[in-house]
């Protein structure tokens, strides 16, 4: 009807060609590293890929709802596809979460159209934003709807996790920087949340991926702090820190699934010197884990700086903000110390040392990862490069004020982890979705009095699902109990509504 | 007076008549036979719209037929106006591909089969194009009457008691209908639907209530809202699956050409919306939606799951409708054509895959994604399209009823079209996960080559079988990226359904 | 007035024979009771003295009665005898697959 209304689908300003840009960068290292890693049928993932672009481009660039929409659900069925490389019941729960997501996106979004806004642009009803917000959250992973993010971007492969945590996370918020002008505290609140819950779960795992993942759940928060406060230098910080995290999180993917070819497991305990064995892969980490922390050479400083001063009235603000920038600090160095540093002066020099090589990236494994790096160390020397593109007065980036700041956050963080020993904790098994739903439930149970036992079906897998189906079928038992009942409902209806038409009318 | 309406009832008619005399004939020039009489079909109704494109496109199109000559009053008439033209091209579009379906496809009994099926094309070419009540009444037994031995096909025990219980349910409906008829003639005096129409404000308030309620309860059971779906399930999963996608796909569609014409042409909505009875259709069928998504949910019998996803379908078009609004009746309409697409491409293919497993529970559906795998593919595009990604026709309907319900401000409405959706994600993905799971072959059986044989024993039938499914596919993605084309159709109904006033002028100043 | 009387007492008979017999046959009587009690209002409301069922009295004399209402009875009860007929062939196609046609014992109606 008037779906098209509007002249131009496509808008290519300098905000979406830039962002356009960047996620091709991105995703063109994933395909490079995905050359040698997947084994079988790397065909299909090329065309997956090329699919995967389109979308991304069509949410980035479109003005129109409609088309916006369209794009996201080809990313989510594309990336859906591309999880079936490792394990199909990972991509089973990933579509189901993703369109949930889409579909309540798809609520605010109709819901923002019949209010009168046709195109994306900027939303002025506060309750509106806060409404947009929870519609990316499924799909971005604001708090609260944050927990299937360890689980999947653990399970997938290394390329896709890439993908999904480097690029499809940050669609949402690119979104919210055309959405959100002004101060917004809903999402402040959400980003602080997210961060320190991201922060202290990140310190506490075992598994490489998943320690991966949280961190990309406590990044996101950063994000999502820059885009609330609303000011010039909170834009600018969350633009600079998207761009940070891509490019760190996508190397930091790939190479840990060159780690964990290598080492064969994916604790970070076992991945000891790694620069004896993967020299490119360790010299990479360490440039991302260093962007990552805020070192001043590297993107991540700028971001990290501009947050800050975003806020540079309120003091308990900036006092979270320094507590979130060491507990970056502290499960990178964590990290940093297990792959790189441990036993580096002690007893066991030999450890570590192979002659034979079990996994080799490739050369295009080696490219995508190199020129990650080299990408991060070009944004964080030359930040007027990014800048240029989106402001046009002048900003100072206070180099000395941040180096004080980063150095004695290194110190404190260096003081603790020494003090605990380096939180070497106890092994578990990844975290799967299906635990969660099992906790609710009891939970659920417990409170109503009673603990139910079920019985696994032979039809269904796991635990969501078999309740789904119990529930069900009582509703179903309870609607259906006899033919002569059910042919019953005929006269019960109509004299009903012609009783209605004797007497109430 | 255009005869060509008339010949879209004929010909059905004609051939279901001619087909046992061609049986004794020779039984093999049957299916040439009704070949050649759905291309006669189709050529006609494309014929009336190319005579017509003018007028199609001034959305000012109004052919008529008087049978026997008989002036208006008091003879019966054959109209096509916008809203009929759109509902008979779907229906015979679509029943060409399931005739052309069922050549391939049905094994044993087919005369019976295709006269049975050709009484149910004239009769339902019938209720969309005639102009009298008591026609009307007449054409919708003739559809209960002859889907019933369609239903109970199979001859064996589920099937049986398939056919009682939708006879029953059919009887019923069918007799509500009557009664109104009657009231009308008894209240207005005459059976003509335009004059009825206009005469229907000088009949007494009480009496005007009382027909619009007992026509709307005969509508809900026809057409499988809340407390009257219990023949739905066990109708459309216990049939052969042609007929399967004939009922769930283009008969539902039917009921709801019957239940836009009488209630907003015949009676007056207005008076619906002023007792606030509309109130009560919206969230009935809503309420029928959001049940037949949760039943879904636990159906263990793939055509069963598809039937309830029927139920959840219809009740959220009919809530559509009911919202009197343009945006609500485009969606609707929208939604109805791609319902039917992808609904009938569901059936048909499930049909074929499940042809040589003993049953179709969930359990005989394991590792059945390698037995075909174009069909499988076809089958995980068509639930894709059931659910609402893009660029599938689903999704494009499901967007202008979102729209539709959220521009009336019934947010409840659209909510629950949401949560409906979510719930056949579940059910969806349980079928295609558990047939995708790969299956233990004995040797033994792998030497057999029972699974390399096709599975429709004759060469050309199976070919046919799999080209009406990849047709129904590329029909669903194709409409889906050119949606627009069914704007020109759709925004002619529009105007013609809030207000009835043309239509009766149109009749009666002739 | 007394028609409306006998075609009420007509459908509660058979909405008795429907909803509570527990045979199937019964409630096919049930089924043909209501349709001959719509029947039965229809032709008696058309009734308006005349001594026959096709007379009644106007200014003029004994005139013909409007004969509409008696065609649609005649189509009406054309339909329900073949309605009533392809039910009871499905209820002895059932009564040959299970031996029974009592809902009793037959609990696939329910499903």
């Amino acid at each position: 009807m008037d779906v098209f209304d509007i002249s131009e689908i496509f808008l290519y300003n300098d905000f979406n060609i830039f962002f356009v840009l960047l996620g091709l960068f991105v995703t063109a290292a994933t395909s490079f590293a995905a050359y040698d890693y997947l084994k079988e049928n790397k065909f299909w993932y090329y065309i997956l890929n090329i699919f995967y672009i389109l979308g991304f481009f069509m949410v980035i660039t479109t003005q129109s709802w409609f088309v916006f929409i369209i794009g996201w659900e080809i990313v989510t069925v594309t990336t859906t596809f591309m999880i079936i490389w490792s394990d199909k019941k990972i991509a089973r729960q990933y579509f189901l979460v993703q369109f949930t997501g889409s579909s309540i996106l798809l609520y605010v979004i109709l819901l923002a159209f019949s209010m009168g806004y046709k195109t994306i642009g900027v939303i002025d009803e506060t309750w509106l934003q806060s409404l947009f917000i929870i519609g990316v959250g499924m799909k971005s992973g604001i708090f609260g709807l944050h927990f299937w993010l360890p689980p999947i971007h653990s399970k997938a492969p290394a390329p896709v996790s890439a993908v999904l945590s480097g690029w499809v996370v940050k669609l949402g918020f690119i979104t919210l920087l055309k959405i959100i002008a002004g101060p917004n505290q809903f999402l402040v609140i959400l980003g602080f949340l997210m961060i320190f819950l991201g922060g202290i779960k990140a310190l506490l795992q075992t598994d490489l991926k998943v320690l991966l993942a949280y961190s990309t759940i406590s990044q996101l928060g950063f994000i999502a702090v820059g885009i609330g406060s609303g000011s010039t230098y909170g834009i600018v910080g969350a633009i600079f820190h998207i761009v940070a995290h891509s490019l760190a999180k996508t190397n930091l993917f790939i190479n840990s699934g060159f780690l964990e070819k290598e080492y064969k497991s994916r604790t970070i305990y076992d991945m000891n010197k790694i620069w004896k064995r993967k020299p490119v892969s360790a010299l990479t980490v360490i440039i991302s884990l260093l962007s990552l922390m805020g070192t001043f050479f590297l993107t991540g400083y700028h971001s990290k700086h501009f947050i800050k001063y975003a806020f540079k009235g309120i003091d308990y603000l900036k006092i979270l903000l320094h507590g979130a920038s060491i507990l970056t600090i502290l499960y990178s160095l964590r990290l940093a110390w297990w792959l790189w540093l441990k036993n580096i002066f002690g007893k066991n020099k030999k450890e570590g040392e192979i002659k034979k090589r079990n996994f080799s990236p490739g050369e295009y494994g080696y490219s995508a990862i190199l020129f990650l790096s080299f990408a991060l160390l070009f944004t964080g020397i030359v930040p007027n490069y990014i800048y240029s593109r989106f402001f046009v007065e002048d900003i100072s980036f206070h180099f000395l004020d941040g180096f004080i700041n980063y150095i004695v956050y290194f110190i404190i963080a260096i003081s603790i982890l020494w003090r605990l020993d380096w939180i070497k904790t106890k092994e578990k098994a990844a975290p799967e979705l299906d635990d969660i739903f099992k906790k609710v439930n009891n939970f659920l149970y417990k409170i109503s009095g009673k603990f139910l036992e079920y019985d696994t079906g032979v039809f269904f897998e796991s635990y969501l699902y078999n309740s789904i189906y119990n529930i069900s079928r009582g509703i179903y038992n309870f609607i259906y109990t006899d033919f002569q009942i059910q042919l019953l409902w005929i006269p019960t209806l109509l004299m009903l509504l012609y009783m209605w038409i004797t007497f109430i009318i | 007076m255009d005869i060509n309406i008339l010949l879209l009832v004929i010909i059905p008619l004609f051939t279901a008549f001619m087909i046992p005399l061609i049986d004794l004939i020779h039984k093999s020039i049957r299916k040439y036979f009704v070949f050649v009489s759905i291309n006669v079909e189709a050529f006609i109704a494309i014929r009336i719209i190319l005579n017509n494109f003018d007028k199609i496109k001034n959305s000012e199109l109004f052919l008529d037929y008087h049978l026997g000559g008989w002036i208006t009053p008091y003879g019966i008439n054959l109209i096509m106006d916008p809203v009929a033209l759109f509902f008979s091209t779907l229906i015979t579009f679509s029943l060409y591909f399931i005739i052309v379906y069922s050549i391939g496809f049905i094994g044993h009994h087919e005369g019976k089969y295709y006269v049975l099926l050709f009484l149910i094309f004239a009769a339902m070419q019938g209720t969309i194009l005639t102009g009298d009540l008591f026609n009307m009444y007449v054409f919708i037994e003739l559809i209960a009457v002859t889907s019933s031995p369609l239903v109970a096909f199979k001859r064996d025990q589920n099937s049986t008691e398939a056919a009682i219980k939708y006879l029953i349910y059919s009887i019923i409906g069918g007799l509500f209908f009557f009664i109104g008829v009657i009231f009308i003639y008894f209240s207005v005096g005459t059976l003509n639907m335009a004059e009825a129409a206009a005469n229907f404000g000088s009949i007494g308030f009480r009496m005007q209530l009382f027909i619009i309620t007992t026509f709307l309860v005969s509508f809900l059971i026809k057409l499988g809202i809340f407390p009257f779906h219990f023949w739905l399930p066990k109708a459309h999963s216990a049939c052969p699956s042609s007929i399967s996608a004939l009922l769930s796909g283009v008969l539902l569609k039917v009921y709801l050409y019957t239940f836009i014409r009488i209630l907003w042409t015949v009676l007056d909505y207005n008076i619906i919306i002023d007792i606030g009875l509309d109130v009560f259709i919206i969230y009935i069928s809503l309420f029928s939606s959001l049940l037949g998504h949760i039943f879904a949910l636990q159906a263990d019998d793939i055509k069963r799951m598809l039937a309830f996803s029927t139920i959840g379908h219809i009740g959220m078009i009919t809530a559509a409708i009911a919202l009197n609004t343009k945006a609500g009746f485009y969606g609707a309409m929208l939604h109805i054509i791609a319902h039917l697409l992808m609904k009938s491409g569901l059936f048909l293919g499930v049909g074929y895959l499940i042809n040589y497993v003993s049953g179709h529970k969930i359990e005989d559906f394991t590792g059945i994604a390698y037995r075909h795998k174009g069909i499988f593919i076809s089958i995980i595009v068509l639930s894709f399209g059931m659910i609402g990604i893009p660029p599938i026709i689903g999704f494009m309907s499901k967007w202008y009823i979102l729209l539709g319900f959220l521009e009336s401000q019934s947010y409840l409405g659209a909510a629950l079209v949401i949560v409906g959706s979510l719930t056949a994600v579940i059910y969806y993905m349980r079928y295609i996960a558990r047939a995708v799971q790969k299956v233990k072959v004995e040797p033994d059986l792998k030497n057999r080559g029972i699974f390399n044989k096709p599975i429709i024993s004759t060469f050309y039938r199976e070919r046919i079988v799999t080209a009406i499914i990849y047709l129904f596919t590329f029909l669903v993605v194709v409409t889906g990226v050119g949606f627009k084309m069914f704007d020109i159709p759709i925004n002619s109904m529009i105007p013609e359904l809030i207000d009835s006033q043309e239509y009766i002028n149109h009749i009666l100043g002739l | 007035m007394i028609n409306n009387l006998v075609f009420a007492i007509l459908v509660f008979v058979s909405s008795y024979a429907i909803y509570i017999k527990r045979n199937l046959i019964k409630i096919v009587i049930g089924l043909s009771i209501l349709e001959a009690a719509v029947f039965y209002w229809v032709i008696s409301t058309n009734d308006k003295g005349g001594g026959l069922p096709f007379y009644q009295v106007t200014e003029r004399g004994l005139d013909m009665i409007d004969a509409i209402p008696q065609a649609l009875t005649l189509t009406g009860i054309v339909i329900g005898a073949s309605t009533t007929a392809l039910l009871l062939t499905f209820i002895i196609e059932l009564d040959k697959f299970t031996g029974t046609h009592n809902l009793d014992n037959l609990k696939g109606l329910d499903d």
